[in-house]
């Protein structure tokens, strides 16, 4: 008898440990999921509640990501190279009547700019805040189709903020949107979160850039019967106190009469690798307001916290 | 002579728990690394579904629902999506795959990946459909549909890789 419930044990012992695990990883994941639930609810309550996890969360994949990204960036500027060859020729000849008409462009502008400066002093127009800047590098792409933002690789110790504007050579590139003391991260123009107010250069009337996760944001709240025309150029309107007037930022690409407006933006989102984050010395708008006026509410998960 | 007969046993026991968190990294890191090939940023396959659909079927102690809803959590921070979204659909996904896994361990190839590719559909859309509720908007749903098409063409080496990684683990723990 003995003899044969101890040849049995092993059996019985896996016999019971089997479904008790079973309810174990039943039990524990399901606790997670509500676990997930509820963080959902809350980080969607209050978006702002979690900001310094992510801070640290950029913090520590930044300097992983900074040297991951540098075979990467290789590869890429090697495939420019390489495809760049194959059109030198015609390149070359673009790039020659290019420069013909800069060159009339140029001497134009250093007229413009000297009337501009004896017409401000005239007034005793108030300059928009200093400017200084900092290059960072893009080290990080993250969001994929639902989020469009990036990393980059420079923080609070770099002087970074929240709300200053992330340039390239082009035009404007979004906003920084959350800060970790070595990295940081840009919504892009594109994004769902990011609304520009802006003016279109050739009529001087104002709208908003909207982006909703496409590649061409939307033109919206321009006053009816605006007069829009494709290939019309937009610059930041300078309205809300994020950005400074005339930064360069799209330019409208499709007009559907009685129908959305869609613009592209001027500086190359989809291949960003250095981008210059710009202190205009802008005075961020109020959390209040930002909560509530439609230029600068975003639906999702990080807007822009007052300082 | 095979590979694994020449490493010492305690650099093949160290493997086997280093390997699988590297595959793990590996993949987080594809997911958010930035290839300036035309459209690429904007798809981002999610890689870590194979991580999860294969320990979940495999060996579902590798990665326990802890860490896939940490894995959750760390991905959410980085993205920038709400927090929780990610961590509820890994966790779901995991349960799911790891109650079948009896069933889908003893499967052919080719059964497992249809199954992977409708677990990567099913756990896109569910990703897609909480964000677009969560954030009000309709969320291009093209860019998913392409991002899934790359992760499950991409299935069979994540399946090689960690199919390695797997017999390296069964091979420490049977030695002495």
């Amino acid at each position: 008898m003995n003899h044969h419930s101890r040849r049995n044990t092993p059996k019985t012992v896996s016999w019971m440990y089997e479904p008790i695990m079973q309810l174990a990883e039943r039990l524990s994941s399901a606790f997670l999921i509500a676990v997930s639930l509820i963080l959902m609810v809350v980080s969607q309550i209050h978006p702002n509640l979690l900001s310094e996890t992510r801070s640290l969360a950029y913090d520590a994949i930044a300097p992983v990501m900074a040297t991951a990204v540098k075979p990467i960036y290789a590869v890429s500027n090697w495939v420019d190279h390489v495809t760049g060859i194959s059109n030198l020729v015609s390149m070359n000849a673009r790039l020659a009547e290019e420069n013909a008409k800069l060159y009339k462009w140029y001497e134009k502008a250093l007229q413009l700019e000297a009337e501009n400066r004896s017409l401000r002093e005239l007034v005793n127009l108030n300059d928009m805040g200093r400017k200084s800047f900092v290059s960072a590098r893009v080290i990080a792409d993250p969001g994929g189709p639902f989020v469009h933002s990036v990393i980059v690789w420079a923080g609070t110790r770099n002087g970074v903020k929240e709300g200053q504007s992330v340039l390239t050579g082009k035009g404007l590139v979004g906003r920084i949107s959350e800060t970790g003391s070595k990295a940081s991260r840009v919504i892009l123009l594109t994004d769902l979160n990011s609304r520009v107010p802006v003016v279109i250069e050739r009529s001087r009337q104002r709208a908003i850039v909207a982006g909703d996760n496409n590649d061409k944001p939307k033109l919206i709240y321009l006053p009816d019967g605006a007069s829009v025309e494709r290939g019309d150029r937009l610059v930041t309107s300078g309205h809300g106190g994020i950005y400074i007037p005339g930064i360069p930022v799209a330019i409208v690409d499709e007009v559907v009469p009685g129908n959305e407006i869609r613009v592209r933006p001027l500086a190359d989102l989809q291949r960003l690798e250095y981008v210059q984050i710009v202190d205009f010395g802008m005075r961020m708008p109020l959390a209040d307001e930002e909560k509530t006026d439609p230029v600068y509410s975003g639906n999702g998960t990080s807007p822009v916290k007052a300082q | 002579m095979a590979i694994e007969q020449q490493i010492p046993a305690k650099w093949l026991i160290i493997s086997s728990y280093v390997l699988p968190v590297m595959v793990l990294v590996g993949a987080i890191l594809l997911s958010i690394m930035p290839v300036h090939v035309g459209g690429y940023d904007k798809i981002l396959p999610p890689f870590i579904y194979s991580v999860i659909y294969y320990w979940a079927v495999f060996r579902p102690k590798v990665f326990p629902a802890s860490l896939a809803f940490g894995t959750g959590i760390v991905m959410d921070l980085l993205v920038g999506l709400t927090v929780g979204v990610n961590a509820f659909v890994l966790v779901s996904m995991r349960w799911i795959i790891v109650v079948q896994s009896r069933f889908l361990s003893g499967q052919q190839f080719l059964a497992q990946w249809l199954v992977y590719g409708i677990m990567t559909l099913l756990g896109q859309f569910s990703l897609w459909a909480l964000y677009s509720l969560l954030s009000q908007a309709f969320i291009p749903l093209i860019p998913v549909v392409i991002g899934c098409v790359f992760s499950i063409a991409l299935f069979p080496l994540f399946y090689g890789i960690l199919h390695n990684v797997h017999r390296l683990i069964e091979i420490a723990h049977e030695t002495p």
